[in-house]
């Protein structure tokens, strides 16, 4: 590597300043990258109870991204820790765990049964997932209730655990989420979760997805997510962000990066290509090479000359 | 044996036209595969997911690879010289019968393409092949007429009960054993008509990850210890075992496995 990618977010020292996003990297992929080289991998969000997730067809191809209604299967806490969790610390990867709820007292269960686990650097707490009961909310709506899912979590979490808080980027006022979260005691925020979005199958007249409502990720989200990092960079410089949402090359990294992230998260990018975090970092360590070097002094970069000042509206 | 699959940048060198299908053949093949084997084909362009396609055979010597490309696939038709990203081989391969027994091929949509070197590996070990192919979009009219010692092509868009009329026509005289190719949707209008005939399946994925990872291409099965689960079209199968898969609750919601097993 030509430059220094080391980023930390919150507490969290990452040697390398890109992690796979939740639901997006596990030992699958083992067989084409090495998951030890990533900044760190993310989980599937972990819940309470087992889950077998939302009915087929859980993707659609749209253009420059996809949406999916997976929704969270899993074998639930009790599973995630004797069985899937050794096998994710095994491939050598640092691991933050995602977890996810559908009440406050319920995500302070999990934080609770994961407390004396080994071999997890960090808590990342999904309160945006855009695949939730019709007319349902999530948590990051609002900032009152995404604090209260925070202060949960952490009063249940080893205080050497950063807990990140992963929000939506399709709510009124996402900095007014971010700085309620770090109030709150969140090390660091994950910006952004899928944006919600439907398909209709016109032959059918209803939805192309088993669950009706989708998440779209992938590069179609980027300016979404983009801007998303800058409002919450600008009203709060010193929170650490984590920014995904179709960052699948060296480019779209720096950017998010310049708008003012620490460390950037690859999603889909790893469902088109299982190398895809190994050749965003390659492309990164060229792109800050050539900008003097050092990730970190790039961070906000493009905050302040009047050339890149973007207006609200 | 079959090769561990990989993730590699393959070059078309060779592209034959079949029909409304094209049999792709690329560089860098990573070593043997068998029939029911596929690769997950990146597509360009801003498509994000790749394409299910069917592995007609490894032309060993050369270190290259056959995949066959039907236009469902979203590509637009491809030339020498083009670059694709493939990761194969990838999947459980068909079980094949011991002896020299009467099969019956079942084909159903794009995924009728895994049939192809299914019934090239059954006629050299002696089967008689008849096959049956639903649908206007088949893939290997030609090809599988080769193969076959009986075909019988319907190929207007049927009806269910049309469909079921054609299956029932082709289990006369009764084989010993079919294979269906299709979408699981596809395969299950007809299914119940096998009754205990033993029955191996290939099934059409849709715009798949290939890796396993993201669980976008399940389908709930009985496992060996009597437990139903879901399984990955694109990791555990894309070939099963027919009477494994629980049809009727393919496109249902899956709450009732909560609890149904370890
Ligand atoms: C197949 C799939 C599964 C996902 N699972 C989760 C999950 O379990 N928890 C979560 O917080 N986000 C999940 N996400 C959202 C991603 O982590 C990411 O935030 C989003 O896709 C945007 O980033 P991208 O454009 O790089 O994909 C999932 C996304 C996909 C495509
Ligand atoms: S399509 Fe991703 S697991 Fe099969």
């Amino acid at each position: 590597m030509n430059s220094d990618l080391r980023a930390v977010i919150g507490a969290l020292p990452l040697d390398v300043a890109v992690v796979s996003a939740a639901g997006c990297a596990g030992p699958e992929l083992q067989p084409y990258t090495d998951l030890a080289g990533f900044g760190a991998l993310i989980t599937r969000s972990v819940t309470l109870e087992a889950h077998p997730g939302r009915p087929m067809p859980r993707l659609v191809e749209t253009p420059a991204g996809l949406l999916n209604a997976i929704g969270t299967p899993g074998p639930g806490v009790a599973g995630f820790v004797s069985d899937e969790l050794p096998r994710l610390v095994r491939t050598g990867a640092r691991i933050i765990v995602s977890i996810s709820a559908t009440t406050v007292a319920d995500f302070g269960r999990v934080a609770a049964a994961l407390r004396h686990c080994d071999g997890i650097s960090a808590l990342e707490i999904n309160i945006s997932s855009p695949v939730l009961e019709e007319g349902v909310l999530p948590f990051a709506a609002d900032a009152r209730g995404a604090a209260a899912v925070v202060h949960a979590v952490r009063r249940n979490t080893p205080a050497a655990w950063p807990v990140l808080a992963k929000l939506s980027g399709d709510v009124a006022d996402v900095p007014s989420v971010a700085i309620a979260c770090r109030d709150a005691g969140a090390a660091a925020v994950s910006l952004i979760n899928a944006v919600r979005g439907v398909a209709l199958d016109t032959d059918s007249g209803v939805s192309a997805l088993g669950s009706g409502l989708g998440g779209l990720s992938g590069p179609a989200i980027r300016p979404i997510a983009l801007k998303a990092v800058w409002d919450v960079h600008a009203r709060a410089p010193d929170l650490p962000i984590l920014a995904g949402g179709g960052v699948t090359d060296g480019g779209s990294a720096l950017s998010m990066v310049l708008a003012g992230a620490s460390a950037v998260s690859v999603g889909s990018g790893l469902l088109n290509d299982p190398r895809c975090v190994d050749r965003v970092t390659g492309e990164l360590d060229r792109l800050v090479g050539e900008r003097g070097g050092s990730l970190s002094a790039l961070i906000g970069a493009a905050h302040g000359g009047s050339e890149t000042e973007w207006e609200a509206g | 044996m079959t090769a561990i699959p990989r993730c590699w940048d393959a070059e078309v060198v060779g592209v034959r036209d079949a029909g409304p299908f094209q049999v792709l053949t690329v560089s860098g093949a990573p070593g043997p595969s068998r029939p029911g084997q596929f690769a997950a084909v990146t597509v360009g362009g801003d498509r994000l997911l790749r394409r299910q396609m069917w592995l007609d055979r490894t032309v060993d010597s050369e270190d290259l690879l056959e995949v066959i490309v039907g236009h469902h696939a979203g590509l637009t038709p491809r030339t020498r010289g083009d670059r694709l990203n493939v990761i194969a081989p990838l999947g459980r391969p068909f079980s094949m019968p011991n002896a020299p027994l009467s099969v019956l091929l079942v084909g159903s949509g794009p995924a009728s393409a895994a049939l192809v070197p299914l019934a090239e590996a059954l006629v050299a070990a002696g089967c008689r092949v008849v096959c049956l192919l639903l649908g206007e979009h088949v893939y290997g009219r030609l090809e599988l007429r080769r193969a076959a010692s009986t075909m019988r092509h319907e190929p207007a868009p049927a009806t269910a009960e049309q469909i079921r009329g054609h299956v029932i026509d082709s289990l006369d005289p009764e084989p010993d054993l079919v294979y269906s190719a299709g979408s699981a949707k596809q395969i299950a209008a007809y299914v119940d008509l096998l009754g205990d005939l033993p029955h191996q399946v290939a099934l059409d994925a849709g715009p798949i990850c290939g890796t396993g990872v993201c669980q976008g291409c399940v389908l709930p099965v009985q496992g060996n210890d009597g437990y139903a689960r879901l399984a990955r079209i694109c990791r555990e199968g894309a070939v099963f075992h027919g009477h494994h898969i629980l049809w009727a609750q393919t496109g249902t919601d899956f709450e009732y496995l909560v609890g149904a097993g370890p």
